[in-house]
């Protein structure tokens, strides 16, 4: 090792992050991104390969190559089809069965291929005259590099090998099973659309273009995870969007080194510099309507190839209490009923730890009826009051997880009888009061106004927290936490 | 949180420096030190802080003739190096009472209003670790928690102070400014003395808030509302309570809200506010806190804060819990600290930044008989 390779390894080690400049040229939604510098792809899998090596000219040699790096010994969803191209040249169509569409294949590329004399006036080189002349698919291009091709086989798309020529032609043939645009089921709405994002980035993007149709929108694409491979939309608007903004994004996307991404949310907390943070910094949305409208106002967008939510990136905690309802009804009421869902969680949030702190230190802030209501309920029960919130809120917290994870009409019904009989039943059996049991009920409902699921589940590790901060010091507990989770926030 | 840390916003470092003044203000003082002949606190604390507003422009000034970049390049370029670092290290003395005052107050009160059964060094260990990790987050998240809390802090302010005006009578003003010229112009130097920390601070670290230009204009803003909430408070203490009634109170704004209870479920407005009061006590002082591990860190040339505020926050501890103990040493270094804020940190700033002014301007005319003879 000779001491320029020691002083660059030694350099590496300890340089700054990339400088944002290499994230500065914009890709198309159907190619892969580039880096400005190094010349070189950016992604995950490429780096790690350690052949990059070009096609033979042998259609064979190639085709063994393939099966080899396949095992279609053992693995039979490769399919490789031998045919003669216009009857005349040897060659091969290579793609997965399942995921690549075979009326594509069957209709546009084996039947025009081996139309016979359909190279009879072909130029060279041959592989440029059929992409232009012969198949008749809209997304078709040429490539020489074995590692791409069989990423892009992999993705769904159908590659075809000529004998002699070299560089194998490439189409688009991907066909995924995914579902149809359905009815949004978590952010509901009765004056605007109803449509909802699905799995697909394609169906996804295309959603969100057909909200904003101008040519400022523009959509990078990257891959993230190293096996997964998974496609991922940075959607924005030109000239709207703060460009240090959308380079922060690409960079800490660059910077994600994981095997799998599934969903946006993996990927958020994989780009969040704070990932053991309660707070979320990325608003979900499955909405194409208001992800159009946080991009119109600068957001940037992530959309994630398999996830049906969309990630706006800023976020702030007042983004995070708006619904989309509130784009549509008229201003004073959407302003009037997003100040409920504030108070709402706000008193959620507040309400045991201020209760406990109440009832155990400050006994003088409540008028002697309201104390001796409490007093009452509690006679009998023989658990401290503070364990008794505490348990109960816990037993909220189970009911309302099992009510989400049964099926929908199950759920509810088990949410009924979480709800009435057990508290019933507890309150009969002098486990708990019944004072409590409202006031946990109450909360559970202050909880059930926060928009956002990511924020629901906040919210309960910060009741629970200040709720201990009010067993211990009453309402300098309270006012100590306040402080912590707001300079915290802040 | 190391120095070289984001930048406050405007209304962010108003809304800090404004919370860290009007809490100075309100509960540093002793009652029986301010009405002992008479009430003119309405007037001497707005006079205070417009007193430290004139104070806080001259080093202003004075940063600007001498094109230094903040208030220790000033001082270095006006006494030198070894001098400039004393007057540092007093400004950090003031900052560290500053924080402390307050706090020794709301350690009082919470000891004998809330938990009576409880001791100074339990209620302490809640209140320093929360200074202590504002101290660690560093400068723009306390400001931004201020502007965050500012308007609900002084909107529960006011609503205690409104909800009384039913049992506010003029007559209790008499005699007006009866504490008399002299003793309202002493008032109006010691609360000057201890407006002045917040606003030094900002000049320490004009880069913090977006340059020398905005830290002038935080300056601009908050002394005026300091010294209007501060004379509105005082105002109605004064027509609350006769100075005679005054002089016995131990925290008058407590008092004051206890008069009259709402006889609704909610009895006692006097706790709630108690706890408001801490909130925006416990915020001026994280302020305080940050800015002397701040000065501290800076003078030493250190690159990190954080060492600084965690010895701080142990420091603050200690006094915080000796001032109630049998260490009156402390408690009577406080109190001269307080009373002769004027004398220790205004007078030698004021004496610093006119030298800073004069040596400029020599050293510039010197420079363009130079130019004129060349």
């Amino acid at each position: 090792m000779s001491i320029k390779q020691v002083f660059n390894s030694f350099s590496n080690v300890f340089k700054f992050d990339d400088s944002d400049r290499r994230f500065e040229l914009y890709e198309t939604e159907y190619g892969d991104p580039y880096e400005k510098e190094r010349g070189e792809r950016s992604t995950q899998l490429e780096s790690n390969v350690k052949e990059d090596l070009p096609i033979n000219k042998d259609l064979h040699s190639n085709l063994t190559m393939i099966r080899q790096d396949f095992r279609t010994d053992i693995n039979p969803d490769l399919l490789i089809r031998e045919f003669m191209l216009g009857g005349e040249v040897p060659a091969a169509i290579v793609f997965i069965n399942g995921i690549s569409n075979a009326m594509v294949i069957n209709d546009f590329l084996l039947r025009d291929g081996m139309k016979e004399g359909a190279i009879k006036n072909a130029t060279k080189p041959l592989y440029e005259y059929v992409l232009k002349s012969v198949f008749t698919v809209c997304d078709a291009k040429t490539e020489n590099k074995f590692v791409k091709l069989k990423r892009k086989i992999l993705a769904g798309q159908a590659i075809i090998f000529i004998e002699g020529e070299e560089r194998a032609l490439v189409f688009d043939s991907r066909l995924y099973p995914t579902r149809s645009v359905d009815v949004s089921e978590n952010e509901k709405t009765v004056l605007g659309p109803k449509e909802a994002f699905v799995e697909s980035l394609r169906t996804n993007v295309s959603m969100i273009r057909k909200s904003i149709q101008t040519d400022n929108l523009v959509c990078e694409m990257r891959t993230a995870g190293k096996e997964s491979n998974t496609k991922i939309g940075i959607l924005y608007c030109e000239g709207v969007a703060n460009n240090a903004l959308v380079n922060e994004v690409k960079r800490r996307l660059s910077k994600i080194n994981i095997k799998k991404v599934f969903a946006i949310s993996t990927l958020i907390q994989m780009m969040e510099s704070t990932p053991n943070s309660p707070f979320t910094s990325a608003l979900l949305t499955e909405k194409p309507d208001r992800c159009a409208s946080f991009l119109l106002e600068g957001h940037v967008a992530l959309v994630c190839d398999g996830s049906p939510l969309i990630a706006i990136v800023p976020t702030t905690l007042y983004m995070m209490f708006s619904m989309p309802e509130d784009f549509y009804a008229r201003s004073p009421a959407a302003s009037f009923v997003r100040a409920v869902r504030i108070i709402a969680a706000i008193t959620s949030i507040y309400l045991p730890g201020l209760f406990i702190a109440i009832v155990m230190y400050h006994h003088g802030f409540l008028s002697p009826e309201l104390l001796n209501t409490i007093i009452a309920s509690r006679v009998m029960v023989f658990v401290p009051i503070s364990v008794e919130l505490v348990m109960l809120m816990l037993v909220f917290q189970l009911i309302r997880e099992a009510g989400m994870r049964v099926p929908g009409s199950i759920g509810q019904a088990l949410g009924i009888i979480g709800g009435l009989v057990l508290g019933q039943a507890a309150v009969a059996a002098n486990l708990a009061s019944a004072v409590v049991l409202i006031l946990v009920a109450f909360v559970g409902l202050g909880n059930f106004c926060i928009p956002d699921y990511t924020l629901q589940l906040t919210s309960f590790y910060i009741r629970i927290g200040f709720v201990f901060a009010a067993i211990m010091a009453g309402f300098l507990g309270i006012v100590a936490g306040t402080l912590i989770v707001t300079g915290y926030m802040c | 949180m190391n120095l070289s840390e984001g930048k406050s916003g405007q209304q962010a470092i108003i809304s800090m420096t404004c919370v860290a003044m009007v809490t100075t203000g309100l509960f540093s003082f002793y009652s029986g030190e301010l009405y002992p002949l008479g009430n003119s606190t309405y007037v001497s604390f707005p006079v205070g802080a417009i007193i430290a507003g004139l104070v806080f422009l001259l080093a202003v000034a004075a940063i600007k003739s001498c094109n230094a970049h903040n208030l220790m390049d000033m001082f270095e370029f006006s006494i030198g190096k070894f001098l400039a670092r004393i007057i540092s290290a007093i400004l950090i003395v003031y900052c560290i009472t500053c924080a402390i005052l307050p706090l020794n107050r709301f350690l009082n009160i919470m000891y004998n209003s809330f938990f009576i059964n409880s001791n100074y060094f339990s209620i302490a260990l809640f209140i320093i670790p929360v200074l202590a990790y504002f101290s660690l987050l560093g400068l723009e998240p306390i400001c931004r928690t201020a502007r965050a809390l500012v308007w609900f802090l002084l909107a529960m302010h006011f609503f205690s102070l409104i909800s009384e005006v039913g049992e506010l009578d003029v007559y209790h003003i008499a005699p007006i400014m009866g504490d008399g010229l002299e003793n309202t112009a002493l008032v109006s130097l010691k609360a000057s003395g201890l407006f002045l920390p917040a606003l030094l601070f900002i000049l320490w670290n004009p880069k913090s808030v977006h340059g020398l230009k905005f830290a002038k204009r935080a300056g601009y803003f908050s002394v005026p509302i300091t010294a209007i909430v501060c004379g509105l408070t005082f105002l109605a203490l004064a027509m609350m309570f006769t100075y005679i009634d005054l002089t016995n109170l131990y925290t008058p704004l407590y008092r004051y809200s206890m008069v009259r209870a709402l006889e609704n479920l909610i009895l006692r407005m006097d706790k709630i506010m108690s706890f408001i009061w801490i909130m925006a006590v416990l915020l001026a002082s994280s302020y305080y806190m940050y800015a002397s591990s701040n000065i501290y860190a800076k003078m030493f040339k250190q690159n990190d804060s954080r060492p600084a505020s965690i010895g701080l926050s142990i420091i603050m501890l200690y006094i915080a819990i000796s001032s109630h103990l049998t260490l009156t040493i402390v408690k009577q270094v406080l109190d001269l600290l307080r009373n002769y804020s004027f004398l220790i940190l205004s007078v030698p700033i004021i004496i610093v930044s006119g030298i800073a002014i004069v040596r400029a301007s020599i050293i510039n005319r010197r420079q363009q008989n130079e130019v004129g003879v060349g």
